[in-house]
């Protein structure tokens, strides 16, 4: 059989997975501390390799990656051509627009101005609105407090980060968790393999869950 | 400058292999218009394409004009007044679409056959197996699908149009967590959603087909989809069958299909049977063929 090739997303999402694959006893390859990039998994023959999360979606589009393991709000701003085949459940938080309490009918302005890191999606959200979108790259609630803009449109796990800046969620636009996404061509070419992998992944997500509610 | 005239040369005659092979099975060359009334042309009929994508230039009048877009839009536009009702026609192009991105202009390469007119089963078997011979050269899988398996499972639901597309949209990107949410929340149909739930497990190898548990065909639409496509068993061993795959292009009704090389990202063949279509346009009258991306077929071969 041949190898396949995982895609996965630096940071919080690699440390899920992490405890998936020492769940299911695919651990074998993962070296805490390293900082290699790619690791091989010669006992199942699967290649990891770590990217940044926007990367993922294009290494699987592109082909040189089989699957990849992304949040949703990363699959929904790059629009990419790829099968979304599992939900994994974890990472999640919602896609929401924030702003003062005072600007709840923000909706009435004629151009609204937003602030984000992810213009497509607010783009697609707003389809019908005028708006003006102000792409930042980081640091957006600050964009409201010095005028920038009138709301943004951000990640909200705890909302924590917006409380301290006074902002509130004024609207939720939808729910956002991590995901395997898979390539188009590997689903066919590789389908057995894939099904037997995404399931064991499944299989360890549920078996994580189900031990952390008995606690 | 060496390198340079042999990869022209290859290049080309990859693209003549492909003409002469269609020339050789009797499907004559057909040479779409570069333009296109800007006036007459709607995105409506190809939701592929939107408005931003259009390349608009003007002539000496002022008069806006379109570079082709599409070529199976330009082509049936050309010929439809001029095919009767008992005529075949087939043909192959071998053509150039504009799309704009940006700043830039995209030229996109397409190799196509297409039977236009009076069709019967067996056009929609030779399309199938010339696809097959195109993809022949190496290692390929061509998998068919039929828009009346999903169809007729959404009629055995209560699902308006509106939620139709969106619980489409979820099945093609193979999304099973969030069309079998879906489901749940929009469907009461329990037959259905027990297809539902086996949907993105009916796919595989054509002999797979002949299996298939006759609980999951709740309807005529669906059973003649099933049976349309056991007609495709013996043709080659590199078909196989996807009763959940979605064409992007909503005007297709009947058999869809698209090619595979595993040295490539993307699909790099895709067609299917296309009638609709042709109705936008004045009359409806048969339509099946398929188009090969030539950039990527070129890049197969290398």
């Amino acid at each position: 059989m041949e190898w396949l090739t995982v895609a996965i997303a630096k940071g919080r999402i690699e440390k899920e997975m992490n405890t998936i694959f020492y769940e299911i006893g695919m651990d074998s390859w993962i070296d805490p501390g390293s900082r290699k990039l790619v690791f091989e998994d010669h006992e199942n023959q699967i290649k990891y390799i770590f990217v940044k999360p926007v990367d993922v979606v294009t290494y699987v589009e592109k082909g040189v990656a089989d699957l990849g393991i992304v949040g949703k709000d990363v699959i929904e701003e790059q629009e990419g051509d790829i099968y979304e085949l599992l939900d994994l459940q974890f990472g999640k938080c919602a896609f929401a627009i924030a702003g003062f309490p005072n600007s709840k009918q923000f909706r009435l302005k004629s151009n609204i101005r937003i602030a984000t890191k992810y213009p497509n999606i607010t783009k697609k959200y707003f389809e019908n609105h005028d708006i003006e979108i102000i792409p930042l790259n980081g640091s957006v609630e600050l964009a409201p407090l010095i005028g920038l803009s009138d709301v943004i449109v951000d990640l909200v796990e705890t909302g924590n980060t917006l409380k301290a800046n006074g902002l509130i969620v004024l609207e939720e636009m939808m729910q956002i968790s991590s995901k395997i996404i898979c390539n188009k061509v590997s689903y066919r070419f590789q389908y057995e393999k894939i099904m037997e992998y995404t399931s064991k992944i499944s299989d360890g997500r549920d078996r994580i869950n189900e031990n952390f509610s008995k606690r | 400058m060496e390198e340079f005239v042999k990869e022209s040369l290859t290049k080309y005659q990859i693209k003549r292999k492909m003409e002469d092979f269609a020339l050789q099975k009797g499907y004559f060359p057909f040479q779409p218009a570069l333009f296109e009334k800007y006036e007459q042309f709607t995105c409506k009929k190809n939701p592929s394409l939107t408005k931003e994508q259009l390349v608009i230039v003007m002539n000496g009048y002022q008069q806006l004009l379109l570079l082709r877009p599409d070529i199976t839009t330009a082509m049936i536009k050309e010929l439809l007044p001029n095919i009767n009702a008992n005529d075949k026609v087939k043909l192959f192009y071998q053509s150039t679409n504009y799309r704009s991105s940006k700043k830039t202009v995209n030229e996109i390469s397409q190799f196509g056959i297409e039977i236009l007119g009076n069709l019967s089963t067996s056009s929609e078997r030779e399309i199938i197996e010339l696809a097959c011979n195109y993809l022949n050269e190496s290692k390929f899988i061509l998998e068919i699908g039929h828009t009346g398996f999903l169809e007729g499972l959404l009629d055995e639901t209560n699902l308006d149009n509106n939620e139709r597309v969106e619980l489409k949209k979820l099945l093609y990107s193979k999304d099973f967590d969030g069309a079998m949410q879906f489901v749940k929340e929009n469907t009461k149909s329990v037959a259905a959603n027990e297809v539902f739930i086996k949907l993105f497990s009916l796919h595989g190898k054509m002999d797979q087909l002949i299996n298939l548990d006759s609980k999951l065909i709740l309807n005529l639409k669906m059973k003649n989809a099933v049976n349309t496509l056991l007609n495709y068993i013996q043709v080659s061993q590199n078909i196989y069958f996807d009763l959940s795959m979605i064409n992007e292009l909503a005007y297709y009704d009947g058999i869809i299909f698209k090619g595979y090389y595993p040295n490539l990202p993307t699909a790099v063949l895709s067609g299917g049977r296309y009638d609709p279509l042709t109705e936008e346009y004045g009359r409806k009258i048969g339509a099946i063929g398929f188009s090969i991306d030539v950039n990527s077929w070129i890049q197969s071969k290398e």
